[in-house]
Formats: structure tokens, sequence, C-alpha cells
């Protein structure tokens, strides 16, 4: 059940201005007169609540969302460099693990005994490489997932 | 935004948005840090150039957002505002709201909040709260129901007395 002229209540219970008419409508409907009990009781109570209210500084809310915006800013700038590197240390852990296949069934040292053009010393460094970029980009690509 | 825009948007808003908290969470304690947490989001979210009629709507639908997450995380689940000490206690007012709004389910305050405090319309209700206008209206009608039943009863009892 509404009546249209609840808003009126409202607005009346806000300002204090009662006109004759809606003074007696609200003596008559039920609705209104459940308005005015609550908006009575509440913004009085809320009145009352920000008279003895000690807020926080504005400037201190300013200096934190300065300085929230500036580590966004910063967050999002480095973003992208490192979703890059987390990608080609992917691309490149795939390639070396498809070198790897191919040596698997010959012995352990020779893993490291490439084709014609590349040496065991090169074949080695690569493999470090690989190594310590396969860990950086799942750790870069882990962490981006997770955000 | 600049500063002295920020700080005169604050000095019109920061009030009504805490009281608005602190009512609805039941946690004085918490209201200050929400409050904080609302503008730092207002401010970061780079939304800043709008007028004051669309801001604090915006602001309301922050803290509401937030005030949300807690309850999700379950937190402020049960109303601890303490009783203050010191302050004259006003059994027609002070007292009946604090119990009102124990009894009341978080929603309800809300909606008893924005729409009889904060005089905000029903469409206004539902972009602060993200519920469907024609939801808010019926979940207000009953709050305000049970509301009514709450404060009847305490006003009965206190003139028995």
């Amino acid at each position: 059940m509404k009546c249209e002229r609840e808003q009126q209540v409202m607005e009346a219970t806000r300002n204090g201005l009662w006109a004759p008419s809606l003074r007696a409508h609200v003596r008559d409907c039920a609705p209104c007169a459940q308005t005015e009990l609550i908006a009575d009781a509440l913004q009085e109570n809320a009145a009352k609540l920000e008279r003895r209210l000690d807020l926080p500084p504005a400037a201190m809310i300013w200096r934190r969302a300065q300085t929230r915006r500036r580590a966004d800013a910063l967050q999002r700038a480095t973003r992208r460099p490192f979703l890059i590197v987390g990608v080609l240390s992917a691309l490149y852990s795939v390639v070396f693990l498809l070198w790897g296949l191919f040596q698997l069934p010959q012995p352990v040292y020779r893993l490291f005994i490439t084709p014609p053009g590349l040496s065991g010393d090169v074949a080695f460094a690569a493999a470090v490489l690989s190594g310590i970029l396969v860990v950086v980009g799942s750790s870069v690509l882990v962490l981006e997932t997770r955000r | 935004m600049d500063e002295q825009t920020f700080h005169a948007l604050y000095a019109a808003t920061a009030k009504p948005l805490w009281a608005y908290i602190a009512r609805v969470s039941g946690r004085p304690d918490v209201a200050n840090d929400l409050l904080q947490e609302t503008y730092c989001r207002f401010l970061t979210s780079q939304l800043g150039k709008r007028e004051l009629a669309e801001t604090k709507p915006y602001l309301f639908r922050i803290a509401t957002n937030l005030l949300h997450d807690r309850w999700r995380n379950g937190e402020d689940t049960t109303w601890s505002e303490p009783p203050e000490i010191g302050c004259e206690r006003d059994l027609d007012t002070q007292i009946d709201v604090r119990d009102l709004m124990q009894q009341l389910k978080p929603r309800e305050r809300q909606l008893l909040w924005l729409a009889y405090v904060e005089g905000m319309t029903h469409s206004e209700i539902a972009k602060s709260t993200g519920l469907q206008a024609m939801s808010v209206r019926i979940l207000l009608f009953r709050a305000r129901r049970k509301a009514a039943e709450l404060l009847g009863r305490k006003e009965r009892a206190v003139h028995e007395v």
C-alpha cells in the first residue's frame, strides 16, 4: 500500500513546513503516518550523529588518494613490459623444450652436444638462460593472472 | 578535480555519508575507514568532474559496495555500536533508532536511511544500491512496515511507563 503524498510528507519532515491539508491527511492515512514516524526518528538521529561527529581531515584523504593514484599509474606503466617478458619467456621455454625432446634418447652429456653450428657451451648457456626465463615468465604470468 | 574542489565536496557530503555508513553497518569505528576509502576510490576513479547532484549518489554507491564487500567477507554481521558514554539518552529518538536499526536487516537499514534521511527517490536508491527500482519499492514498503511496528511498539511501551 502506497500513498501518493508520501514524498510530500518526507519533505515536510525534512523542512518542518507542514501544510494544514497535509497535516490533516497524515492523521487519516496509515502509510503517511508510518512515514512521518520513521522519517522523524531517523532524521533527528542523523542530525544528532552529525553534530558530534569528528571527521578525518579532507587534506589527509586527498594526499592518500594522490599517493594511491601514483601507485596505480606506476603499476599500469610496468604491467605491459612485464607481460611481454612473460610471454617471450613462455615462447622461449616452448622452443627449448622442443629442442630438448630431440636430445632425450641420447646420454645426458650429449644433451649439450647439438646439431652442427651449435656448440655445447652455447647450448648450456641457452639452457641456463631459458631456465631463468621460465621461472621469471611463469612468476609474472601467475601474478598477472591473479591480479 | 583540484584540491579546493575536493574540500568543498567533502564538506558537503562527508557527514551524511559517515552517518549512513555508521548506521547501516552499526560500526562507527569502521565508518571512518570506509569513509576514507570511499573518497579515495572516488578520486582515483577519474570521474571527479561530475556535478554535486550526480556525485552524491555515486559516493553512496561506492560506500554501499564497500559495505557489501565487508558483509560478503563475513565482517560486520553483528551490530556492535557501543552505548554512548556521557551522552544524554533521549528515549524518544536516540535509543529508539539504535534499537530499531539493530533489529532490522542491513538491506532494510540501507533503504530506510536513503529514503527517509537522504530523501532519495526509488530510482536514486536503485542507483545507490544496485537494486532494481521495482525491488526498491517493494523492499522499502516491507522495511517501512517493520520499522513502524518496532517504533510503535517502543512508543507504546514508553507511554505505558
